[in-house]
């Protein structure tokens, strides 16, 4: 029996193969450098996302007015704000509300733009129409806007940002879906599997919908940093999370006032790590997406 | 600008031309070796399947190649009168552009992308005559009209004013061969005219050009895949494969007595020459991959039942078979060979 | 197969505007009439009395039935009647109108800003394709759009005003040393020069720069961006190759050739772009303490001012219709194949 020169060298050498994907994860890596980069600091925000309490030096919430106002020391490194708060510790635990806004916000548009985008794409016609128009008609809207007259007319409560800013993106995914859906629908598989009998429901669900996902990822990894972004925008001009919870966006609109008399850590630091989580996410997503079809790039 | 005094009657001299494309993965060595020349007035066909490099050696030529083309050897030599002579590859781009359009014209296929799609095809002519003539503002629109009668394009006040869309593909090809000709050029060069236009509108456009070229003297390069075409209208042809310029001869000594293997076999792979497609002989295997780095020096032998150790290891040599018909290759075709339009296989 | 006429053509966009309008009354309808909660509550205020809600419902006929209501909605939109604002006394339609030119004047020198950046960066990396400059305008689409605008502006006011000191105090847009340029746009910039108060145009410009900037800021990324791959695209056409074989002079074949075809997507793509720019107002507006509609309809959003906000919000979507009309019609005169029927 020949064995070809990789499997000789493996038998001789019984950790070449673990050798070999461990060279094989370092050639990954050393590809996409920026992605992993990214991807670390995802999961040091999902880190401070989940265990910011424990991780963070300070009390976010004790304030202690004789040391109020003070710059980046040693002690506090990102400063403290007017109530003698340490800024750092309000900023990393920060991260669960900011984080979990954006995530709730995202899954809610996902969900229900897939099931809409699903059904307008497969099913045409008057649903088509009807979904269609509704998304078109939102779109009419500059988003930011529409968000705030929501948030408005619900109540000014978290709950209410999360489902405005829901509802802000849910064309994205309908149409992106829609789109997905179309393209596929007349493939060979799922010809196959009408006439095997499916119904509608269960060819949209089991057949269509899963080969859509790995596009559907990469929105949604673009898609956080800008539901981030709306979340924090709304929180800084004052809707949805009431001090003294800290919060990026609210932070930056605390600190705003304090930045023309030179204390600029208040509002610059918690401004600077929220952009921080955004490009983080982008540069996900950008990754994502040359992993999955580089076509979509612009 | 080099010039000096010169002998050479020929309007463009192509001298051991050697060009490649640096490329993400890997060098193409799309021309290798190449020499022609084109003599005043004539007509010459440019014959040879897809990625033979015809165009590209067209782009060269004309001084338009994509950034990632380098010509690395050899020299292209004009001289549109028997003073001067320049070396094309040594001309600035300011000089170029001044020959360009007005000297040497160039056509392409797909007429209707070819041209400006937001703008009138009367004022792509006009453009071009403001580019390279003195002729003041208000002379531009009447000589863009003459032109466009001069191609034959009927009603050419309202075409004036047309877009590309709204206009065939025999009209948009007569439109660039009048975008082309405005100024006069000594040499055109028409890649693949007619590809994509119906039989009854090629024919049309080839007469077109054959009448302008006689009128205006001008000299014309027709690239094509099509031996018809090239039989009909080219006085030479000249036969590329892979890079490789590999037989040249008058028209009708190609077609009685092809000396390379390729040629020969072009000729019955060709369905317009043939009575039934059932003679219809392909070429078999693929053209070879451009990129590998030690390709043999003759670029047909993967494709030859006549090859032999020499065609791997030597040298492509230039074979004159008669003053005007040069092959390419070591064991061209004798005269026991003929493959004629009587012959069968 | 030819077009048909200009006008024509116009009227056919603006029809086709309606459908966004009507579904944009529909909606800020159901947000201002239809969704739980006793809406009157809402109108009255947080400070109200019962006697001045049940008033107020009766005024409104919020006690009428849904299609009634919808019925009373829309004669008041063609009177021009947005309701009161809770904080001004003044009817809100004023207080908008009074608001608007601000606003205006901030969002048109940030696109300004924007565009003159935007177009001749993209077009530069698109003509050098590899080189540092095509690398940064990369870098800038990706990490353009990761900046939080009010997080801009503030880092901006930090630099320019506080440590370099040469920004104004962000104060709004005009120092309280001057006075307002009589009014004919609404526009500062344009009333002063009119006037031919040279001081005050100055002192207004100065004001103007950073909100601008950092409004111009957002929207600089994905104008770069689209310029940058419209222009790639075109550039590697046939037509243009075309061009080149003509000998026809570079920035002809750039501008006139290139570009123009360039603008089709570059124009399209300001229709989203817009839809950003408008709700960024908000943020900068609140940041630079800038008289406009969206510091408007933050401090009513904060006083609970629900009339004054629902009129801002159907203020700014109908806004943006007619933007995107614009931009519609404005794509139609610049491609004459648009509107026709293949």
């Amino acid at each position: 029996m020949t064995m070809s020169p990789s499997q000789q060298s493996s038998a001789n050498n019984p950790s070449v193969d673990q050798q070999s994907a461990w060279a094989q994860a370092r050639y990954i890596i050393s590809e996409n450098v920026v992605t992993f980069g990214a991807f670390l600091l995802f999961f040091v925000f999902v880190l401070f996302a989940l265990f910011g309490n424990a991780i963070a030096p300070y009390n976010p919430l004790t304030s202690n007015a004789t040391i109020a106002l003070s710059p980046p020391t040693a002690a506090h490194w990102f400063g403290t704000d007017d109530l003698g708060r340490d800024v750092l510790s309000r900023v990393i635990v920060a991260t669960r509300l900011d984080l979990g806004i954006a995530v709730v916000a995202v899954a809610l548009s996902f969900f229900l733009g897939s099931i809409l985008g699903t059904c307008a794409g497969y099913l045409g016609g008057w649903p088509d129409r009807i979904i269609s128009r509704i998304i078109d008609t939102i779109m009419a809207f500059p988003l930011f806007i529409l968000a705030m007259g929501l948030v408005a007319a619900l109540g000014n409560t978290v709950e209410n940002i999360i489902y405005a800013t829901a509802v802000i993106n849910l064309p994205l995914y309908t149409r992106v879906v829609r789109s997905e859906i179309l393209i596929r629908r007349d493939a060979g598989y799922v010809e196959a599997a009408r006439l095997a009998g499916n119904g509608p429901l269960r060819i949209m669900a089991m057949h269509l919908f899963p080969n859509v996902l790995p596009v559907m990822m990469v929105h949604i990894s673009l898609n956080m940093g800008w539901a981030i972004l709306n979340a924090a925008g709304l929180s800084f001009i004052g809707l949805g999370v009431r001090p003294p919870t800290p919060e990026w966006g609210i932070m930056v609109a605390e600190g705003a006032t304090y930045i023309v008399s030179g204390e600029w850590w208040l509002a610059i630091f918690p401004g600077a790590i929220l952009m921080l989580a955004v490009f983080c996410f982008n540069l996900l997503g950008d990754g994502l997406r040359d992993l999955v079809d580089p076509r979509m790039r612009t | 600008m080099r010039s000096f005094v010169s002998n050479n009657t020929s309007l463009l001299s192509i001298r051991n031309i050697s060009l490649e494309f640096r490329t993400r993965t890997g060098t193409v060595h799309a021309l290798e070796n190449i020499s022609f020349h084109i003599n005043p007035g004539e007509t010459v066909g440019i014959v040879g399947e897809s990625g033979s490099g015809k165009s590209v050696l067209a782009l060269a030529i004309m001084g338009i190649l994509d950034r990632a083309g380098h010509i690395t050897a050899g020299e292209i030599l004009w001289a549109p009168n028997s003073t001067t002579t320049q070396n094309l590859l040594h001309t600035s781009e300011k000089a170029f552009r001044q020959l360009r359009g007005k000297e040497l014209s160039m056509i392409f296929q797909n007429p209707r992308t070819a041209l400006n799609p937001i703008r009138k095809v009367g004022k792509q002519i006009a453009d071009v005559l403001r580019c390279h003539t003195s002729l003041p503002r208000a002379q531009l629109k009447p000589h863009a009209l003459d032109l466009l009668s001069k191609v034959k394009i009927p009603d050419p006040k309202q075409r004036y004013d047309a877009y590309p869309y709204e206009l065939s593909g025999g009209l948009c090809q007569r439109i660039m061969i009048a975008l082309a000709l405005a100024c006069g050029p000594k040499l055109l060069i028409a890649d693949e005219p007619t590809t994509g236009l119906d039989v009854t509108t090629q024919a049309t456009v080839m007469n077109l050009l054959k009448d302008l070229a006689t009128e205006q003297q001008m000299a014309t390069v027709v690239i094509t895949h099509d031996l018809a075409l090239a039989s009909e209208y080219c006085d030479r042809i000249l036969v590329m494969h892979a890079g490789h310029l590999i037989e040249s001869a008058p028209t009708r000594h190609l077609f009685t007595s092809p000396r390379h293997l390729y040629s020969s076999k072009l000729y019955v792979a060709s369905p317009y020459l043939l009575i039934s497609i059932d003679d219809l002989i392909p070429i078999h295997v693929n053209l070879p991959d451009l990129r590998h780095p030690d390709l043999p020096p003759c670029r047909f032998v993967s494709r030859c039942d006549r090859a032999t150790d020499k065609c791997h290891t030597q040298p492509l040599p230039q074979i004159q078979i008669t003053e005007t018909h040069q092959v390419s290759c070591w064991h061209p075709l004798g005269r026991n060979d003929d493959i004629g339009m009587m012959s069968d296989e | 197969m030819s077009r048909p006429s200009t006008p024509t053509l116009i009227i056919r966009r603006i029809l086709a505007a309606l459908p966004s309008i009507i579904g944009v009354i529909i909606i800020t309808f159901t947000l201002t009439r239809a969704l739980p909660g006793d809406p009157a509550a809402y109108f009255a205020g947080p400070a109200a009395t019962q006697e001045a809600i049940d008033q107020i419902r009766e005024t409104l006929g919020l006690n009428r039935s849904l299609p009634a209501q919808f019925f009373i909605y829309i004669s008041e939109l063609f009177r021009g009647d947005l309701g009161t604002s809770l904080t001004t006394g003044q009817t809100v339609l004023s207080d908008l109108l009074t608001r608007l030119p601000a606003s205006l004047e901030l969002t048109l020198a940030g696109l300004f800003f924007s565009l003159s950046l935007a177009i001749p960066l993209g077009i530069l990396a698109a003509t050098r394709p590899g080189s540092w400059i095509d690398h940064s305008v990369r870098l800038l689409a990706t990490a353009g759009v990761s900046l939080p605008t009010f997080f801009t502006g503030l880092l901006l006011i930090y630099l320019f005003y506080f440590r370099l000191g040469v920004a104004p105090a962000p104060l709004g847009r005009l120092s309280i040393l001057f006075s307002n340029p009589p009014s004919v746009t609404g526009l500062f910039l344009i009333d002063s020069l009119l006037a031919g108060d040279l001081k005050l145009f100055w002192a207004a410009l100065s004001q103007l720069v950073l909100p601008a900037i950092t409004l111009g800021l957002f929207a600089l990324a994905p104008l770069a961006r689209v310029t940058r791959a419209a222009m790639l695209g075109v550039l590697s056409s046939d037509f243009i190759r075309t061009a080149k074989a003509s000998g026809l002079p570079s920035h002809t074949v750039l501008f006139g050739y290139a570009f123009r075809n360039a603008l089709l997507p570059i124009v399209t793509t300001l229709g989203v772009v817009f839809s950003f720019l408008l709700g960024a107002n908000v943020l900068v507006e609140k940041v630079f303490a800038w008289p406009g509609i969206g510091s408007y309809a933050v401090s009513a959003l904060v006083a609970s001012d629900y009339a004054a906000v629902q009129g801002f919000v159907l203020t700014m979507a109908l806004l943006y219709v007619v933007l995107n009309l614009l931009i519609d019609l404005l794509y139609t005169v610049i491609d004459p194949r648009a509107g026709v029927e293949s």
